[in-house]
């Protein structure tokens, strides 16, 4: 797969996070295998601060040698890092609550803290000599100046790409374009999107997030993901090619065939779980 | 009613699931299809979409309630005529005789065209219209398709089209590339006079914008009430699915039956502070209700919650102690934990009833 856009997968981790998914070691390596094999830039493989078999999975994946480039997630916790770091993973993910709602009910802490522990974290991986990608959690209902804030102090500490997270799902074009546009206009850094599907707009976004300038575009398989599901890999491969002229050279078919496969490995595991199917086509 | 422009006013929905349904499903009761039509009104749409099928199957339609109906021959345009539907729809190939198109207009019907659209070309080419002779009888425009069009100059050539002609615009997006729904909120947010959809995006092909993800969109994202209630959107998902026997994918958006499902340890414990924090909306705005699952993602909070559900009172420290059992039976069960899970998980750690006069209490032993 070769596009100006590249695909992060977190089916492995925001995916496996729908309600009533629960893969083990055997699973989520054999799907880190399909997800190399049809040219996923990166694998978000899971939670390692979880502990216990999550951990182990993330290890394995890590130990596989693949093509895909392999991200272990966090919070902002030393500790979750340290996790991290002892999988092997290549790239380690921070996520930073960033909107007031976030910060003040969830987090109980004030933004000098949340910039004060970004910079602590980032710095501390990029001694370590890992590659760290930082996460907005809820940008969409964040204050775009104190968004600006934590792109700026995570650019400074040597952070190598900034996530704009949907995490409730309630983007859509003017509002995801625009910042996108404007972070980009303050901070020369590599911008990710991340959406959820909550008003049935998840790829829409992710496409207007690329237009705008995101290069990065989180996709899970079958659309798996929390409460409505993330963006759909597939159905955004289809909706880049059509309206962006992006994955021209790629084989849609042999993806279909791939994404059968993944949904097969889950659904035999999992066998409550339903995807979002064409199922009106 | 009319149905002209109106810039003043938001755009009007149009709802085309009941033909789509007689097109595939063709067997529904006349019942199920009254039903529909007034959850439809309530939902928020403004006109129903119908044609000679729906109209031979009902033989009278409900008062109150605003058609549009698909004209496709002269009868259907007598038809049209004879119970009084004030506005009519055509297909662009009708524009060339323009006897019919005379005979609704003469008649009081309010005329809207319908052109496949799927290129900005194709607009222009709609626009030479305004020398027609038949351009006269007409009031709207129905661009049907714009499947990859996500960039903004759609907006502009569609408001220049309206401005050419001097039509009222009518947008129905297709789903092609899974950018039916966003065009739909776009054509909202630029005041289109109408907007068509389908119910869960129902249509041939890949169907159309979504309905309820158009409604949810324009109540919760764009803060436009626009008379919409989003309560009855359980019942109609019933209802469809008893009329086109399509079983809906859990997740599906608003309809889904597992959006409300919550399990993640993260997502737990935020929504137990708040549930705004993972929520995007109060789950009784669109009838459902939260229901937190134990599984492989459950942190001690959850578990707590859970057994409290249960009847059962245990500390944080006793929720930690069984943590590791639960997300191991999770992981070897590969689904959430039932009930009975649970319970057999606190037998095995030696979890007791502490005291039963004191709200079901549980302690190690």
């Amino acid at each position: 797969m070769e596009a100006d856009i590249k695909i992060v997968d977190t089916t492995l981790r925001d995916g496996e996070q729908k309600a009533g998914i629960a893969l083990g070691l055997k699973e989520k390596v054999r799907i880190a295998k399909v997800l190399d094999s049809i040219g996923i830039y990166q694998i978000e493989a899971g939670i390692p601060a979880m502990g216990g078999e999550e951990k182990k999975s993330v290890q394995k994946i890590a130990e596989l040698g693949l093509k895909s480039r392999v991200s272990a997630w966090n919070r902002l916790k030393l500790e979750d890092i340290r996790q991290s770091m002892e999988t092997g993973a290549q790239i380690i993910h921070i996520s930073v609550p960033s909107s007031n709602i976030q910060l003040y009910l969830k987090l109980r802490k004030d933004k000098d803290w949340v910039i004060d522990n970004l910079k602590r974290c980032v710095s501390y991986c990029r001694e370590k000599g890992f590659e760290v990608t930082v996460g907005l959690e809820d940008a969409s209902r964040a204050d775009f100046s104190f968004l600006l804030q934590l792109v700026s102090a995570a650019f400074l500490e040597g952070a190598e790409r900034v996530r704009y997270a949907d995490t409730v799902g309630i983007l859509y074009r003017q509002k995801i374009f625009d910042e996108i546009k404007a972070i980009k206009s303050h901070v020369d850094v590599d911008l990710e999107i991340h959406t959820h599907n909550d008003f049935g707009m998840a790829v829409a976004n992710s496409i207007w997030a690329a237009e705008a300038g995101a290069r990065y575009v989180d996709c899970t398989v079958g659309g798996v993901g929390e409460r409505a599901g993330n963006c759909n890999f597939l159905q955004f491969m289809l909706a880049a090619r059509a309206c962006l002229g992006a994955f021209k050279d790629v084989d849609i078919g042999y993806l279909e065939e791939k994404e059968k496969e993944i949904m097969g490995i889950i659904a035999y595991k999992c066998p409550s779980v339903s995807f979002t199917l064409d199922m009106l086509g | 009613m009319g149905c002209g422009p109106d810039k003043a006013k938001s755009s009007k929905i149009i709802d085309r699931t009941v033909p789509e349904i007689f097109c595939r499903a063709g067997k529904t009761s006349r019942l199920d299809v009254i039903d529909l039509f007034w959850m439809l009104k309530e939902s928020g749409v403004g006109l129903i979409e119908i044609n000679s099928d729906i109209l031979k199957k009902l033989e009278k339609l409900p008062s109150g309630i605003d058609f549009i109906f698909r004209v496709a021959s002269e009868d259907g345009a007598d038809a049209c005529i004879k119970h009084d539907i004030k506005n009519c729809l055509l297909t662009e190939n009708m524009l060339q005789g323009n006897d019919m198109v005379k005979k609704l207009a003469c008649a009081g019907r309010e005329i809207t065209v319908e052109f496949e659209v799927d290129s900005l070309d194709r607009l222009y080419d709609i626009s030479k219209l305004k020398k027609s002779e038949a351009l006269s009888f007409i009031r709207n425009i129905r661009i049907t398709g714009l499947g990859n069009f996500i960039a903004l100059p759609w907006v502009d050539a569609v408001g220049q089209l309206r401005r050419d002609l001097g039509k009222g615009v009518d947008v129905c997006p297709v789903n092609t590339y899974y950018v039916g729904t966003a065009t739909a909120v776009e054509a909202y947010i630029h005041k289109m006079d109408f907007i068509t959809v389908s119910f869960a995006g129902y249509g041939v092909q890949h169907g159309y914008g979504a309905l309820e993800e158009l409604l949810a969109s324009i109540k919760l994202l764009l803060k436009s009430d626009a008379g919409i209630n989003l309560k009855m959107l359980p019942e109609m998902t019933r209802l469809f699915k008893k009329m086109t026997g399509v079983v809906l994918p859990d997740v599906k958006p608003l309809i889904g039956r597992n959006i409300f499902k919550y399990e993640s340890g993260i997502h737990a414990d935020g929504i137990e502070k708040d549930p705004s924090l993972y929520e995007p909306f109060e789950p009784g705005i669109v009838g459902q209700k939260r229901q937190l699952i134990i599984g492989k993602h459950s942190g001690t909070r959850s578990i707590v919650k859970k057994l409290e559900e249960l009847g059962i009172s245990c500390s944080k420290e006793e929720a930690a102690s069984i943590l590791e059992a639960v997300r191991n039976r999770s992981i070897k069960l590969g689904r959430a934990l039932c009930d009975d899970d649970i319970r057999e998980i606190l037998g095995a750690a030696a979890i007791h009833r502490r005291e039963v006069r004191d709200g079901s209490r549980y302690k190690n032993s």
